[in-house]
């Protein structure tokens, strides 16, 4: 055996706190090393070249590279390899960056350090196997999980390209948050009016299904090949004969809190999610449906004349598979009742600004008419507070909403455009107007009259006055001094958060979740849009928060991803796959329960003993569903099964050079 | 002589999905730890055989520290449940036979936690120096 | 109660030459009596005339299961006696494709429990040779030089014994069970409770970290590394150990090194941790007589305590360390946190 140890500075990086000569001095004298030396950049063209040179000129068949981490440029390394005729797996990597360089400053101990992780990667390198992979077939077919603006933006975008795309929605309309939106900023264009064409275009699509008041059950499979269970759950409405008349609605004498107008307005038991609804056809909430709770009532199933009303639907486990899956579940937003400063939930002219948003828009509880809820009249002085719930490290949110700034701004500007007359006066922290035309928008609203006050709320109240006004209590921080204003209506910005369920999903796709519980991407900067599991990509809110142009952006981007999966048809199996040394396995195959892919199973072979043939069981591998994490390995009593790239000898080596 | 600071061998296993990215990010961010811990980098931590732990504690390891994903954020889904289980065991066996199960740490830190990584790294290394040098489960022939 | 022992033993006698006259099996596993005072034996018979030396009484306590993967057992129909103990090592051997059930007549035995024979010397006071044993229901009546005296099954018997919840294989295992008439065991229906009849756990538990150490090593260090602990035990049945790898050298068999040993131990427990039957046969065969079943004992202990009973053998697989999952106790979160 012949390796090569090659030590790379990377510039200053690793030059200047390990030294760099020592390490290659030292790397000389480990076992089986033929050949040492340090490069400026190992990654560049030239550093790339030398190593080429020297597999060449001292016909090596091994490489350790000192340099960053292997999730940085291990690909890089593994192509040169094969570049040269060598398999990619004899190539090992010393993180001396990130795990040394970058995390100490004793020059000498890092030394030291490097010249065991140099040590440890030639002693694991000297017991490599070859490894390859193999090419698999990729199902071309999309999962869009989310109905908002960005699962739709996904789909369409997917299914445009000419590949089928099922779109999972857990309300019964697509449509999500954006819907509930009256006007979007910075152009006021009327938000329904940009957003029903979507999702009519994503209901009529030849290559979309929709699964709406459906989730996500439970995922298994690998990037190219995800078997996916959709709960479709009960409507209660047959969707083949309802002709969408309403009249169930209509006759319904069960009135609930509407969730979409944030409970300022009532629905019925039996409904539709808002008039533009995708699909138009009602469901029964069975939670509040009187006829589930007491057997009785059956008006809804009188009254439809296409006998579409159906109580014995059950819920059903739809299995699909995928190639791909874009995650586009959105958000929630705060509901500020643990803040105790700003009375919400305790005064009824204390609202949130969707609650506001909900009573501009002109379908909404008020027919956009903007009242004070406790007596019904126009409020004329309303004080908006933001980061209500945001960048608040104690009581909220460490981050920023994002989105809060301009749409408070829009705010200001509709009410005073509706309402002329209306003042509204803005408690703020800073205002972030980071996007194209925000700037021009915030300004806009100043000129326009908002109260822009930079200072926090320390308390709002009822005032006790004639007319149950409540007093906004803060601090200017421009004027140095306590500030109180008597307000009609306080708007209340608050913190958009991650799905409650974004954890369970995420665990059931693999994909994590971040301190905050947004999904995590790939890498922060230059693979935003995919995760740490192949196959499955992020759009919109679900990966942190975002305005309405950079969610579809990130769905684009997203479908795109897939789009090139599908395009290519193929998917490289994973190369570090288990194996099984069939002649010490005893086929006890206590491996099997362990493998999460059920990769395992047991076959039977045939070996002669005395001259005799002899069937025996042993453990075998499907390398096609194995993805590598060697838990199976490490159970195995006689060692007979082992991980590629992680064999218990390359492991046992390094544990011994150290 | 006797003032100086016993400094202890660690050796890491971390899963290659949150913990050793984790680490990086240590290294991005330039967080600061002792130079005590050596990384070895497993697919996850479920690849951790029990003989690799005993080996490195012959091999004169203070310290092992085995670092996978949380519980529920495995990229393999279940993986760390297993490490879990497995090293619940092995610590209580260890606990058992007096082979102080307090020089082997399983610890959960996610890619973010470049934090958590840098003050679990600090911690082990100021609790192995308190302890001094392993005299448990040590393979004399292993030179240190 | 001397009537069960007896009648076991015809039973098993005229099962055996029957299946062996009708040519029904090659050979039946069973016991006989060894050539040592009070001892039985593992014993095949081939022949019908051969089954008359086949014997039961409770120093049967030899697992007869390992016996099943040897090459002189391949592709013979071979009927085995089995007690509880050996009937769940053997469930485990079939659903780890260890052995063939349908080569096998499993003559399933109604155990009494086993009687260590040292522990029975020690508790009478005389050597074994120089007593005569009559099975009372009340305990064992010993006659000896020294006069007669009768001990309790509970001061004489096997402590694997005492906890045994499953004496009698199941009747679904085995093809046939073979009860004798009279008295059922010799522990009537009472089950002593493993910490009780394991003491030793917690007497060590409660020791500091050192003694434990100290106690361990004293122990361990003993070990000639000869594997008959493995090689008795009806559990561990690898087709090919991992401490018979010549390489790489850190499986070595170091004898004076304690860390080797630990190692072994360590390892030798945790592959038998969620498959330990109980039978107390690794402890046993030792020839140092190393306590090596309290490391399986309080690794079941552990599981437990822990994970909630299991049965080897008894309860469906997949074993606990197979099978792991979000429910399970979290010692390494907010807990390990300081």
């Amino acid at each position: 055996m012949r390796i090569g140890v090659f030590v790379c500075w990377c510039g200053s990086n690793i030059k200047n706190t390990v030294d760099v000569d020592a390490v290659t001095a030292r790397a000389k004298t480990m076992p089986q090393v033929v050949y040492a030396q340090d490069v400026q950049y190992l990654c560049s063209e030239v550093g790339q070249s030398e190593i080429g040179q020297a597999i060449d000129t001292h016909r090596l068949d091994r490489v350790v590279v000192a340099a960053c981490s292997p999730r940085m440029h291990e690909t890089t390394f593994q192509k040169l390899m094969a570049a040269k005729g060598l398999n990619p797996y004899y190539v090992e990597i010393a993180n001396i960056r990130e795990h040394c360089s970058w995390v100490h400053t004793d020059k000498e101990k890092a030394t030291v350090k490097a010249i065991d992780l140099v040590k440890k990667a030639v002693a694991k390198t000297a017991f490599a196997i070859p490894l390859t992979s193999d090419q698999l077939p990729v199902t071309k077919r999309a999962l869009v999980i989310g109905g908002g603006i960005a699962g739709i933006q996904a789909a369409l975008d997917i299914a445009d390209a000419g590949y089928p795309v099922d779109l999972v929605e857990k309300e019964s309309s697509i449509g999500g948050k954006m819907a509930q939106f009256d006007k979007t900023f910075p152009t006021l264009d009327c938000s329904a009016c940009i957003l029903t064409p979507k999702m009519v275009e994503a209901a009529t699509h030849e290559n979309i299904r929709l699964y709406t008041y459906a989730e996500v059950a439970a995922v298994s499979g690998y990037v190219g090949n995800f078997n996916v269970t959709i709960k479709q759950k009960a409507t209660s409405v047959n969707p083949e004969k309802c002709n969408g008349c309403g009249d169930c609605v209509t006759k319904c004498p069960k009135k609930v809190p509407n969730e979409f107008d944030c409970g300022s307005s009532k629905r019925k038991a039996v409904y539709t999610l808002f008039p533009q609804a995708v699909p138009n056809k009602p469901v029964i909430d069975r939670d509040n449906c009187i006829y589930f709770a007491t057997g009785k009532c059956g008006l809804c199933a009188k009254v439809c004349q296409t006998g579409a009303i159906e109580y014995q639907q059950q819920d059903e486990m739809i299995e699909n598979q995928y190639g791909a899956i874009v995650v586009a579940t959105g958000y929630e937003l705060k509901v500020p009742d643990h803040l105790g400063e700003y009375a919400y939930g305790q005064h009824p002219d204390v609202i949130t600004s969707l609650e506001l948003e909900r009573m501009l828009n002109a379908s909404g509880p008020t027919s956009g008419k903007v009242i004070r809820p406790s007596n019904g009249k126009m409020p004329r002085r309303i004080v908006f507070i933001q980061c209500v719930g945001s960048r608040d490290r104690h009581d909220g949110n460490p981050y920023c909403s994002k989105v809060c700034c301009l749409y408070t701004a829009k705010h200001t500007l509709l009410l005073n455009e509706k309402f002329p007359g209306t003042e509204s006066y803005v408690f703020y922290m800073d205002v972030r107007t980071a996007g194209k035309n925000y700037e021009e928008f915030y300004e806009r609203a100043r000129q326009q009259g908002a109260m822009y006050l930079r200072g926090q709320v320390s308390k709002v109240e009822p005032l006790g006055d004639a007319d149950n006004r409540v007093l906004v209590r803060g601090f200017d921080g421009s004027l140095q001094r306590q500030v109180e204003i008597a307000a009609d209506l306080v708007v209340l910005a608050t913190s958009m958060e991650a799905q409650p369920n974004a954890k369970t999903l995420g665990g059931m796709l693999g994909i994590s979740t971040d301190l905050n519980g947004f999904y995590t991407e790939a890498h922060a900067k230059l693979r935003p849009v995919e995760t740490q599991a192949q196959g499955v990509y992020l759009a919109g809110v679900c990966h942190g928060p975002k305005d309405i142009p950079e969610a579809v952006s990130q769905a684009s981007g997203a479908a795109v991803k897939a789009i090139i999966l599908f395009n290519k048809g193929q998917v490289k199996s994973v190369p570090t796959t288990a194996m099984v040394e069939k002649d010490r396995c005893s086929g006890c195959m206590q491996c099997q329960p362990v493998c999460p892919y059920e990769a395992i199973s047991q076959e039977m072979v045939v070996e002669r003993v005395h001259g005799k043939e002899r069937q025996r069981a042993v453990a075998t591998v499907n390398r096609a569903l194995c993805q590598g994490c060697g838990a199976c390995a490490g159970l195995c009593r006689s060692g007979a099964m082992d991980l590629g790239g992680f064999t218990s000898r390359q492991l046992m080596a390094e544990v011994d050079s150290l | 002589m006797m003032n100086e600071i016993y400094e202890p061998k660690i050796v890491a296993f971390c899963c290659n999905w949150c913990s050793y990215a984790g680490a990086d990010l240590a290294g991005t961010g330039r967080l600061k730890y002792p130079e005590n811990i050596r990384i070895i980098r497993v697919p996850c931590s479920s690849r951790v055989e029990v003989a690799m732990i005993l080996r490195a504690f012959q091999n004169g390891a203070d310290g092992v520290l085995i670092a996978g994903c949380h519980p529920g954020d495995c990229h393999y889904d279940t993986g760390n449940y297993h490490t879990r289980k497995r090293i619940h065991l092995l610590t209580s066996l260890m606990d058992f036979m007096g082979l102080s199960p307090e020089r082997l740490w399983l610890r959960w830190i996610s890619g973010n936690e470049a934090d958590k990584f840098q003050a679990t790294v600090t911690a082990f290394t100021q609790e192995l120096r308190a302890m001094g040098a392993s005299d448990k489960v040590r393979d004399l022939r292993c030179s240190r | 109660m001397q009537s069960i022992m007896a009648s076991i033993t015809q039973s098993i006698q005229q099962t055996a030459a029957a299946l062996l006259a009708a040519g029904e099996v090659d050979l039946v596993l069973g016991y006989t009596r060894g050539e040592r005072p009070h001892q039985s034996v593992p014993f095949v018979a081939t022949t019908p005339a051969a089954a008359a030396q086949l014997h039961w009484d409770p120093f049967c306590e030899k697992a007869l299961a390992p016996y099943l993967m040897e090459e002189s057992y391949q592709n013979k129909r071979v009927a085995v006696v089995m007690k509880g103990c050996d009937a769940r090592a053997l469930r485990l051997m079939i659903s780890e494709s260890r052995v063939d059930r349908e080569k096998l007549v499993v003559l399933g035995v109604q155990c009494q429990g086993m009687i260590p024979r040292e522990k029975l010397e020690a508790a009478a006071g005389e050597p074994l040779h120089q007593l005569t044993l009559t099975w009372q229901s009340e305990g064992v009546e010993l006659t000896g030089r020294k006069g007669s005296q009768t001990l309790s099954y509970e001061a004489v018997l096997s402590p694997f014994c005492l906890t045994c919840q499953h004496a009698t294989p199941a009747v679904t295992e085995v093809d046939q069970i073979i009860a004798g008439s009279g008295e059922k065991a010799l522990v009537k229906g009472k089950n002593i409770p493993p910490k009780e009849a394991f003491s030793d756990i917690e007497t060590i538990e409660k020791m500091g970290a050192e003694e434990r150490h100290a106690f361990w090593m004293q122990q361990l260090n003993r070990c000639i590394r000869c594997y008959s602990c493995r090689n008795a035990c009806p559990v561990c049945t690898c087709r090919s150990c991992i401490f018979d790898r010549e390489n790489p050298d850190y499986l070595d068999a170091a004898k004076n090194q304690p860390a080797q040993h630990q190692f072994y131990h360590v390892i030798r427990a945790f592959h038998v941790a969620d498959r330990c039957v109980g039978c107390g046969e690794c402890a046993r065969v030792c020839p140092e007589g190393i306590p090596l079943h309290l490391l399986n004992q309080k690794l079941i202990q552990d599981l437990t305590q822990h994970y909630g009973a299991f049965t080897p053998g008894v309860d469906e697989v997949p074993n606990p360390l197979s099978c792991a999952g979000a429910h399970e106790v979290d010692p390494f979160g907010k807990e390990a946190k300081k």
